[in-house]
C-alpha cells in the first residue's frame, strides 16, 4: 500500500511550476520596462 | 633556465617586500593572531564546549579560527598595495603578473601558517590534548597552502569592487568549502590516531586543492589585474 | 534589438506544450511508486531541474572562458543568462527536494552530499551578483564575472567529492528509512524522466536566450542614455 502523500505531490508540482512562473514573469516584466526605455530614447535622441 | 631563475627571483623579491613590510609595521599577524585566538573563546562560549573536547570539535574549532584570521591577512596584503597606488608601481614592473600571485600567495602563506604555528600549543593547552604532531603540521601546511592560493586570486577580484574587503568572505568562504572539509576531517584523523590509509583521500584532495588554485592563479591573476 | 529569431519562437511553443504535456504523462501514466506514493512523482522535475542547473553553471563557465578569449560582450551576456536560469532551477530543485524529502525522510532538510552540494553552488553563484554590482564598468563585470564563473564551476567537483566522501565517512545519525527511498524504475518511469530531462534542458536553453536578449537591450539603452 503507497503512502497517501498526494498533497504533497501537488505541493511539489505547485511549487516547481510557481518558482517557474515568477522567474518568466521577472523576465517579462524587466523586458517590457527595458523596451519602453528603449523607445523613449529613440524619440529624443539627444 | 634563465627566464625561470629570473621568474622566481621575482616570487621572492614580491614574498620579501610583504614580510618585511610586516616586520616592520607588525601589523597584519598579531592582528590575526588575536582574532583566531577571540573566535576560539567565542565559539568557546556559544557552543558550551568542554575542556575533554573531542578530536573532531579541536580540528574544526582550529579551522574556523584559522580560516577567519586568514581573511584578515588576506585582505590586507591587497588593500596595502592599494592604499598608496603602489599597485600600479607593482604593475608597472615589468615582470610577468602571475609572479605577483605566487609571491603574494606565498607570503599569506607564511602569515597564516606562523599563526597557526602559535595557535597549536594554545590549542593543546585550552583542549588538553598533543596537538603539536608533524602530521598535523604537514596537512596545516597542505592546508594553508590551498586556502591562501584561493584567498589570494579572490582577494584580488573582491578589491576592485566598491565594497572593496567586505566582499572577499562571501566570495572565498563557499568556494573554500571542500579544502575545509577535507583539512578538519584529516585533522581530527591525525588527532584521534588513524592510520594513513584511512585519511589519504582527504590528503589528496587537498593536494589537489593546493594544484588546481594554484593553476588558477597562474591563470587568470593576470586577467584580474588588467586595466 | 534585433528582432525576435523563428528559432526562438519554436522554443517558446514547444516549451508551452511540452511542459503541460510532460505533465499529464507523469500525473496519468507513469505508475504510483509501492512505497511512497503519488509524492515520488515531483522526482521527475526535481532531478530535470538540477540537472538543467548544473547544465547552466556548466555553460556559464565556459561562456566565461569564451568572454576572455574572444573578449567580446556577447559571451559575457550568455555566461551572465546562464548563471540567473541555472540560479532559479537550482532553487526548484532544492524547494522540490524538501518537499519530497519531508513525508519521506521525515524531515524538511537533509545534509545529504547532493543537497548540500546544490545549496552551496546557489550561494556560489549569488556572491557573483554581488561582485558584478560592486563593479563600476561593464568590462569590468565582465572580465572578472568570467574569471569567476570558471574559478566556481571548476571547485563544484571538488565540493561534491568532499561532502560525499564526508558523508560516507561518517556514521549514520539519522537513518532514513527504506533505504533512503531508493527505487526501480519501470520502463514507463524511464520514459518519463527522459522526457522531463529534455523538457527542461530545451526550457534551460529558452530561458537564457531570453535572459540574453534582455541583457544585449539593457546595454544597448545604457549606452544610448
Amino acid at each position: 500500500m503507497p503512502a497517501n502523500t498526494l498533497n504533497d505531490m501537488i505541493l511539489g508540482f505547485a511549487v516547481i511550476l510557481g518558482v517557474l512562473l515568477i522567474y518568466v514573469l521577472t523576465l517579462v516584466i524587466r523586458t517590457r520596462r527595458a523596451r519602453v526605455q528603449r523607445e523613449r530614447n529613440q524619440q529624443n535622441p539627444d | 633556465m634563465k627566464p625561470l631563475i629570473r621568474y622566481l627571483n621575482t616570487i621572492w623579491q614580491i614574498t620579501r617586500k610583504d614580510i618585511q613590510v610586516e616586520w616592520r609595521g607588525r601589523q597584519g599577524v598579531p592582528v590575526m593572531l588575536v582574532f583566531a585566538l577571540l573566535v576560539v573563546f567565542l565559539f568557546n562560549f556559544a557552543l558550551q564546549l568542554s575542556p575533554e573536547l573531542q578530536a573532531g570539535l579541536a580540528s574544526g574549532l582550529l579551522w574556523v579560527s584559522l580560516a577567519f584570521a586568514s581573511t584578515l591577512g588576506l585582505n590586507r596584503s591587497v588593500s596595502l598595495e592599494r592604499e598608496n597606488n603602489a599597485m600600479d608601481g607593482l604593475l608597472l614592473a615589468p615582470v610577468d603578473r602571475s609572479a605577483i600571485f605566487f609571491g603574494k600567495s606565498i607570503s599569506n602563506f607564511a602569515f597564516t601558517c606562523l599563526v597557526a604555528i602559535i595557535l597549536l600549543p594554545v590549542f593543546s593547552l585550552f583542549y588538553q590534548q598533543n596537538m603539536l604532531s608533524l602530521p598535523l603540521i604537514g596537512i596545516i601546511l597542505l592546508g594553508v597552502a590551498a586556502y591562501t592560493s584561493l584567498g589570494t586570486l579572490l582577494a584580488a577580484l573582491s578589491i576592485q569592487t566598491r565594497t572593496r574587503d567586505v566582499l572577499l568572505p562571501v566570495l572565498l568562504y563557499p568556494l573554500a568549502l571542500p579544502i575545509l572539509i577535507a583539512a578538519v576531517e584529516s585533522s581530527r584523523g591525525v588527532l584521534s590516531g588513524q592510520a594513513f590509509a584511512d585519511l589519504q583521500s582527504w590528503v589528496y584532495l587537498l593536494v589537489a586543492c593546493v594544484v588546481l588554485f594554484n593553476a588558477a592563479g597562474l591563470m587568470f591573476f593576470e586577467t584580474i589585474l588588467e586595466e | 534589438m534585433s528582432k525576435k529569431p523563428t528559432l526562438l519562437l519554436l522554443f517558446d511553443v514547444l516549451s508551452l506544450i511540452l511542459i503541460p504535456a510532460a505533465l499529464i504523462l507523469i500525473l496519468f501514466f507513469t505508475p504510483v511508486e509501492r512505497v511512497m506514493g503519488p509524492v515520488q512523482k515531483v522526482f521527475y522535475f526535481h532531478v530535470s531541474a538540477a540537472w538543467a542547473g548544473m547544465l547552466g553553471f556548466i555553460f556559464a563557465g565556459v561562456a566565461g572562458a569564451g568572454y576572455l578569449i574572444t573578449r567580446r560582450q556577447t559571451w559575457d551576456w550568455l555566461s551572465l543568462s546562464a548563471i540567473e536560469v541555472g540560479l532559479v532551477f537550482g532553487l526548484i530543485a532544492i524547494l522540490s527536494g524538501m518537499i519530497w524529502a519531508q513525508p519521506i525522510w521525515n524531515t524538511w532538510w537533509v545534509w545529504d552530499p547532493r543537497l548540500t552540494t546544490t545549496a552551496i553552488m546557489e550561494l556560489i553563484y549569488l556572491a557573483y551578483f554581488i561582485l558584478r554590482s560592486g563593479l563600476d564598468t561593464p568590462e569590468a563585470r565582465a572580465r572578472l564575472g568570467a574569471v569567476y564563473a570558471i574559478v566556481s564551476v571548476g571547485t563544484v567537483p571538488l565540493t561534491f567529492f568532499s561532502i560525499r566522501l564526508f558523508r560516507t565517512i561518517h556514521p549514520v545519525v539519522i537513518t532514513t528509512g527504506g533505504e533512503g527511498g531508493a527505487f526501480n524504475m519501470s520502463p514507463r518511469m524511464l520514459l518519463a524522466f527522459f522526457i522531463s530531462l529534455a523538457v527542461f534542458t530545451l526550457l534551460l536553453a529558452d530561458l537564457v536566450w531570453h535572459r540574453y536578449r534582455l541583457a544585449e537591450l539593457q546595454t544597448q539603452n545604457k549606452q544610448e542614455a
